[in-house]
């Protein structure tokens, strides 16, 4: 029993990403001492310092990415959170200016206006999880595809082409949220301990309460979780509504990130993102699996290689995501890869005793 | 050349961690009926699949009219005049009849298809076959009786000489099970061989020439069914001797719990009234598609009644809901086991335990202790066969599945429980012990109503029958000197009797 514990543990996905981790940073070292030993200067850009720092920019999504984990825990998919984002913070924008121009000046100004942008990506989520439950002949991806047109159109609508700029000094503490802060003697990204905390939540909610369980249910057989008494449309609900708030708060650090200008095509395809974060960490478009530790560790993943392959590399952003683009086809590849090797070992065995016995 | 048309020899089939076949026997004659039977498990499916090339034996020989053969893939089985139908009929729904029945070996003019010729062929095997659809039909929108007429078309479009029926009637009813037998009976006429595969002892005897047990991947025996009788049967198919399959017993009927008034919903039942009382086992019996599952969903809030109401321990009960009907008292196990009853990728202990979740919490925390307090508790009390309470329930016989969706109702402790066709594909050993829970359940005072198609099962388990014809209730019944026959008639639908 204790011996199916271990192994259970050791095939554990965290597990893998762990190693996969592990030997990329093998990897970018022994490049790095093998630079030194044809008398190269050490580039010493491959330490804990650098990849915490270069999170930075994964950062921006990752908020994004935690909403993503409850859509596709419950085997449904929202493309539309990129879109929802946008719509969220044009809403910041436009707020901002309209009480600004009406003589509210200052961070009540700021408050109001962020609390118009959460609330709009609650609703924007909301509008998707009530379509979602409401019409189920429809796929949710069909559905999300819609409504990220409408969240982009309504966008456009309110703003058109224009770039809301802001430099007065409430706006530019937005900023503050793009910065680094030191900690334990190293230079790290505001939004990293912010992130952890609500992923911590998160983790608490999924993998701790009977809450959490029924998501996965949901996404295992919502029939038969419906049959049990769970109340499948409202968590659906209220998950697609949490989604649309997470993509909101990314909004809101990607106005920080971007030097506080609004646009109506900004965080085009962010989506897809958080859906590769989501899935290298563990999470199924079919649902009912997954890990937030597992999506904690696939962020860290994606920093390393931009650290690995880009600096110490030299490669292009492009070839980054190529390789991130090989890196997710592998992940989803391996876990079959293994069971079908597993199975054939387990036969094999079988038969040779079959046979010695016969 | 030897008597028989087709002879298997010691089959061997090993899959992963289990060995589904162990050197079985089987052989056929041309123009017989011959039963494969055993309980679930025992290895008919994976057998079958063997000889229609699906799987490659691990082990042993097949002889098809005295020539070793190799299946080694399914169109290979279908040269050789092998053909397959299953319950639920591997057919496409949006295509039509006779495009089904050709597929794969379409009728052709140049590189086009000639629809033509197609549709008149069809018609012919159609015929032959007693069916009164038109060729031209989707298949989508026939019965499941007509579908399966449409599969029996398909092989005998490629000239099968051996045709194989995995539970043909597990989903129709009397009468089409009934026209299923003659179609049978004619193809053997004609001299094809057929395989019937069927938990039904009705089918069994009242169709097959010979009949075959396997047991735990082995095979037992080949009898003629002159030679045999039901509870020998039973016996070689588990190996112990079931002394009483209907253990009823008397219990004292107590207060009224479920009182069902003019429930209405369009299109689905009419007018539908009928009460269950605690201690009591009320059989709800008719046709498939009579709407006795649709009351049901509607009593536990599955779907919406137009009109009409519901009463349950007396009060009136309004918007209900999966989730209030469980907070009542009110347990449903719905008809589909594998797709409504149970998450087949999780555990005994996490199944069980997703129907009380609220009560295995401390706060918004789940206590896994608490969880397995319950799913041990009625694994014992249900004598669930499984290693732990951690086993998938994916590895578990159909007998075993059914009462973890038991447990999962058991759980919720409530006072009146739904079964909706309770041992539908469910061998002979765990029919008894479902029998069984039911008895002890009522006898602690709870009510059951039983959703059923078996007659045995609603002639000898139920206090009171109810029978539903085309959504409406056409009569009530005590068991006292009832026969099949009278039921039957209440159940037809009145326009074509």
């Amino acid at each position: 029993m204790k011996k199916n514990k271990l192994v259970s543990l050791l095939t554990r996905w965290e597990v893998f990403l762990l190693v996969l981790l592990a030997l990329m940073c093998l990897v970018f070292n022994l490049q790095d001492a093998a630079r030194v030993a044809s008398g190269e200067a050490r580039r010493d850009v491959f330490n804990v310092a650098n990849v915490v720092r270069s999170m930075r920019p994964y950062m921006l999504y990752s908020f994004m990415t935690l909403g993503m984990m409850l859509i596709l825990a419950m085997g449904d998919m929202d493309i539309s959170v990129g879109a929802a984002a946008t719509f969220s913070v044009v809403v910041l924008g436009v707020t901002y200016n309209a009480l600004t121009t009406a003589g509210l000046l200052g961070l009540p100004a700021l408050i109001l206006s962020l609390a118009a942008c959460l609330l709009v990506g609650a609703l924007c989520g909301a509008l998707n999880g009530f379509l979602v439950t409401r019409f189920k002949e429809l796929f949710p991806m069909i559905i999300t595809l819609a409504t990220q047109l409408f969240f982009r159109g309504f966008s456009y609508l309110l703003i058109g082409g224009q770039t809301l700029t802001f430099d007065d000094e409430t706006f530019d503490l937005l900023k503050e949220l793009n910065s680094l802060v030191d900690m334990f003697g190293i230079k790290v990204p505001v939004m990293l301990p912010i992130f952890l905390a609500v992923a911590l939540v998160f983790y608490f909610w999924l993998h701790l309460t009977g809450n959490g369980r029924k998501i996965f249910a949901i996404g295992t057989n919502a029939i038969a979780t419906q049959y049990s008494g769970v109340r499948v449309d409202l968590i659906k609900f209220w998950c697609f509504v949490i989604a649309g708030l997470m993509s909101a708060v990314t909004g809101v650090f990607f106005v920080g990130a971007t030097s506080s200008s609004i646009k109506a095509d900004i965080m085009d395809g962010y989506h897809m993102y958080a859906i590769a974060a989501a899935i290298l960490g563990g999470f199924s478009t079919d649902g009912g699996k997954g890990s937030v530790i597992g999506v904690i560790l696939s962020l860290i993943i994606f920093a390393v290689m931009k650290i690995g392959l880009g600096t110490l590399f030299g490669f292009a952003d492009s070839a980054v995501n190529l390789s991130v683009g090989i890196i997710l086809i592998l992940s989803v590849l391996l876990p079959n890869m293994v069971n079908k090797l597993r199975d054939d070992l387990r036969v094999r065995k079988r038969r040779a005793e079959v046979s010695k016995a016969a | 050349m030897s008597e028989y048309l087709l002879e298997m020899k010691n089959i061997t089939k090993i899959f992963p961690g289990v060995k589904a076949l162990d050197s079985v026997q089987f052989n056929l004659r041309a123009g017989e009926i011959h039963a494969l039977v055993g309980e679930n498990g025992a290895g008919k499916s994976t057998f079958i699949k063997t000889l229609t090339g699906v799987h490659q034996p691990d082990g042993g020989e097949i002889i098809l009219e005295g020539q070793k053969v190799v299946m080694s893939d399914p169109i290979v089985a279908q040269k050789y005049g092998i053909a397959a139908i299953y319950q639920h009929a591997a057919s496409y729904p949006d295509l039509s009849v006779a495009e089904n029945i050709f597929i794969g070996h379409e009728f052709k003019r140049g590189p086009f298809i000639n629809w033509a010729r197609a549709n008149r062929e069809a018609k012919k095997l159609l015929d032959a076959v007693g069916a009164d659809f038109s060729p031209t039909t989707p298949v989508g929108s026939l019965s499941v009786a007509q579908q399966q007429l449409v599969e029996i078309a398909k092989a005998l479009s490629m000239n099968a000489k051996i045709l194989i029926m995995d539970e043909p009637t597990a989903a129709l009813s009397k009468r089409e099970s009934e026209d299923l037998y003659d179609i049978s009976r004619k193809l053997r006429a004609q001299g094809t061989a057929i395989i019937l595969i069927s938990h039904r002892f009705e089918d069994i005897f009242g169709l097959a020439d010979r009949v075959t047990v396997f047991r735990d991947a082995k095979y037992i025996g080949t009898w003629d069914l002159e030679e045999v009788d039901e509870p020998m049967l039973v016996h070689h198919m588990v190996g112990r001797e079931i002394t009483q399959l209907f253990p009823k017993k008397q219990i004292e009927r107590g207060k009224e719990l479920l009182r069902i008034d003019k429930l209405s919903r369009m299109g689905y039942y009419h007018d539908v009234s009928m009460t269950v009382h605690a201690g009591e086992i009320v059989g709800l019996t008719g046709l498939v598609g009579a709407g006795r599952t649709e009351v049901v969903e509607s009593v536990f809030g599955i779907t919406k009644a137009d009109s009409g109401d519901v009463y349950f321990d007396g009060r009136k009960i309004d918007d209900i809901t999966p989730d209030k009907a469980m907070a009542i008292g009110i347990g449903l196990l719905p008809e589909d086991r594998q797709k409504q009853g149970l998450l087949l990728d999780w555990s005994i202990n996490r199944n069980i335990s997703l129907s009380v979740l609220s009560k295995c919490q401390n706060g918004p925390v789940l206590q896994k202790k608490k969880e397995y307090e319950i799913s041990e508790r009625l694994k014992q009390l249900l004598a669930i066969k499984a290693p732990t309470t951690d086993t998938l329930t994916s590895a578990l016989s159909g007998g075993n599945q059914q009462k973890v969706v038991v447990g999962k109702q058991l759980a919720a402790d409530p006072k009146l429980i739904i079964l909706d066709e309770p041992t539908k594909g469910v061998d002979v050993g765990s029919k008894a012990a479902i029998y069984e829970i039911m008895n002890d359940l009522a006898a602690q005072g709870m009510g059951i109503l039983m959703i059923s198609s078996e007659m045995p099962e609603v002639m000898n388990m139920s206090d009171r029958i109810y029978v539903m014809s085309e959504g409406r209730i056409t009569a009530e019944f005590e068991p006292a000197g009832l026969t099949q026959d009278v039921i039957l008639n209440a159940a037809m639908p009145k326009s074509k009797a």
